[in-house]
């Protein structure tokens, strides 16, 4: 049987893309992703064989429930977004899609802490290459930011991974790790930034946001997802990620209800919800953990559908924005028609994936100690559903005439509506998805109770909302940009290393001169002593400086003899 | 004789939403009481108050969204897609 980690195979391939022709490219990804399940499903749960490096265990293969669920989402993700990526050419941009799902699902089922700093590392060069790859305006200084933030986190993991190797060799095993070892909270540190944490939060918004329609969906699937499971092998049960999860989820849902760019927008849903995960990580229980990968999975499917029908409006329209929608529901039906169902999804509409992982979450949380999570996470539907599902439908149907003429191009439509298909077959049939969670359950999600409870919130937001809307409260669909923590890094922050630059620089030009001074007079000095040297015939020197050095050598005898 | 420019209508689509949400919503409290054996917790002991909470919500949602473009609004907004 073959022992070979699943994430190689996308790896093999991303290098062959860069080498095969256009039409052979959509079918050597999928192809690749399909034999990549195939090696994953294939495999008894273990470790494979394990070898020694430099004195330390690298297991490049264990599989188990956690990966594997996780495994499963990448993958089939890079089936959909193979598809999806069928439109355009750009094979750099194939190239970099594939290594980051190949280094993403790498670092999802290595067994060592060494292999997986490596494998991670590496997702994190090849997201920054997706979004140097796009196309739209910014995009380059938004891949160097990313390049500094993952930058970051790889120093991060590679001290605190030093620091927790330093306990010795068997240390490396990828197991759970304690925050009050030093080493292990900066390996917890570097995990924050990659699930973008508050502070953090930023850099996942800024990738989306000037991704390429193929790069949105894949930022969405492979990026923080391998955060929140890496937290859940590492850091399971730790207290402090049930407010950092809070806190991204605030932050998630303030930028999703006011944002009019909504791939920004989708970005700071899926934050919100990759929030909720990273809560239920930090309450521990068994349940709790199952709804944290099941959230994880289901949210991977929806996120990634919504990025790529919002990829195919960019494609045709320019750009996403809410106030450049007006009028596209009549140009664009079938887009449309996808758009408002990935609302509903995202807002976990009965009968869709999120509906059938919120269920299991709610029950996970219902007790009295966490009952404000309880609440936050049953928020979340009402405030995806105006602003995913109604914002959108109505700027859609305003009357202004849009500036695009055709519907999206077949390949997109295909990928998100297989997408789409997708999350209401886990919607309607929960059960295969529930005999892959780390817990065993036996859960009916779509029972009348839980139904009765979602249709009851949605159904009063909906109300609410659309009053609101004929009433003219709702904020107008205009063109802005909305300040975030980078405020502080692009304007003070920056403002303070120019300045901090230039006093840098003048403090060593006055250095420099100043050691030319002294050096200049140091070597008059020499030059003139020297010279006295010269010219020892000179009638002055002539007398007097060999009588002294005489005299000095024989003092120095005369000392010595007395001592 | 010359044509008004067209207004934008801010108010298309609205009463379909209004339709479905209200179907929704009352097919949710009907389900609820048809279903008033099941486990419940907190807000959801209370017929009807999941959908007043949503309601709530989604207002809270119009009114924090104004706050936020009140206070994190960026100046220049021209190029919009320019930069980060």
């Amino acid at each position: 049987m073959l022992t070979l980690n699943p994430g190689f195979v996308l790896i093999a391939a991303a290098l062959l893309l860069l080498a095969a022709p256009r039409g052979l490219r959509v079918p050597t990804m999928a192809g690749a992703a399909v034999l990549a399940i195939w090696l994953m499903l294939d495999r008894e749960f273990g470790a494979a064989a394990t070898m020694a490096q430099m004195g330390l265990p690298v297991v490049l293969l264990n599989l188990d429930p956690l990966n594997r669920i996780f495994g499963i989402a990448m993958l089939i993700a890079s089936v959909l977004i193979a598809l999806y990526s069928g439109a355009r050419r750009n094979r750099f941009e194939d190239s970099a899609f594939m290594l980051l799902a190949g280094g993403a699902v790498s670092a999802l089922f290595v067994g060592d802490l060494v292999s997986f700093v490596a494998a991670a590392e590496l997702a994190a060069l090849a997201m920054a290459s997706v979004v140097f790859a796009s196309t739209s305006e910014g995009a380059a200084a938004s891949g160097v930011r990313m390049l500094i933030w993952f930058g970051l986190e790889g120093l991060l993991f590679l001290v605190g991974s030093a620091l927790h190797l330093s306990a010795g060799a068997d240390s490396s095993v990828f197991t759970r790790l304690d925050v009050r070892q030093i080493g292990d909270a900066i390996i917890f540190a570097a995990l924050l930034i990659r699930v973008g944490a508050p502070l953090a939060h930023v850099w996942f918004k800024d990738a989306v946001r000037h991704a390429s329609p193929v790069g949105a969906p894949a930022l969405t699937a492979f990026s923080t997802t391998l955060g929140v499971y890496a937290l859940a092998r590492l850091f399971p049960a730790e207290p402090i990620l049930i407010p950092i999860g809070a806190a991204m989820t605030t932050i998630g849902l303030l930028y999703v209800v006011a944002e009019d760019d909504l791939r920004a927008a989708g970005a700071a849903g899926m934050s919100a919800i990759v929030g909720l995960c990273v809560a239920l990580v930090g309450v521990g229980s068994p349940l709790a953990l199952a709804a944290a990968a099941a959230h994880a999975f289901a949210a991977t499917f929806v996120f990634v559908a919504l990025q790529m029908v919002l990829g195919a409006i960019v494609e045709r329209n320019g750009s996403a924005r809410l106030s450049s929608l007006a009028g596209l529901s009549r140009v664009m039906p079938i887009t449309s028609a996808l758009l408002l169902f990935c609302g509903l999804a995202t807002a976990a509409a009965p009968g869709t994936a999120l509906f059938a992982t919120l269920a299991v979450t709610l029950d996970a949380l219902a007790r009295w100690e966490t009952n404000w999570l309880w609440l936050l996470s049953l928020l979340i539907a009402p405030v995806f559903f105006a602003s995913f599902a109604l914002r959108p439908a109505f700027a859609g149907a305003g009357e202004t005439a849009p500036r695009v003429r055709n519907e999206a191009p077949f390949a997109m439509l295909l990928g998100s509506a297989v997408a789409s298909f997708f999350c209401i077959s886990i919607g309607i049939a929960p059960g295969w998805l529930y005999a892959f969670l780390p817990s065993e359950m036996t859960y009916q999600p779509l029972s009348l109770s839980h139904m009765a409870l979602q249709f009851e919130i949605l159904g009063g937001a909906g109300l609410a909302y659309t009053a609101a809307r004929a009433a003219g409260l709702t904020p107008r669909d205009v063109a802005l940009r909305l300040w975030d923590v980078d405020a502080f890094y692009r304007g003070p922050l920056a403002n303070l290393a120019r300045w901090v630059g230039i006093i840098m620089l003048r403090i060593y030009g006055a250095t420099q001169n100043g050691f030319v001074g002294i050096l200049g007079a140091t070597s008059q000095a020499a030059s003139r002593l020297v010279r006295s040297f010269d010219r020892p015939y000179s009638p002055k020197s002539f007398g007097w400086t060999p009588v002294g050095l005489i005299g000095l050598a024989l003092l120095v005898v005369l000392l010595f003899r007395e001592m | 004789m010359s044509r008004r420019p067209k207004v934008r209508n801010n108010r298309a689509g609205v009463g379909l939403a209004l339709l479905f949400c209200a179907s929704a919503a009352l097919l949710g409290t009907g389900l609820y009481f048809a279903t008033a054996s099941g486990s419940r917790f907190w807000f959801d002991q209370q017929p009807g108050a999941l959908a007043l909470l949503g309601g709530g919500v989604a207002l809270a949602s119009v009114l924090l969204a104004h706050c936020v473009r009140l206070l994190l609004r960026r100046r220049a907004v021209t190029p919009v897609d320019g930069d980060a």
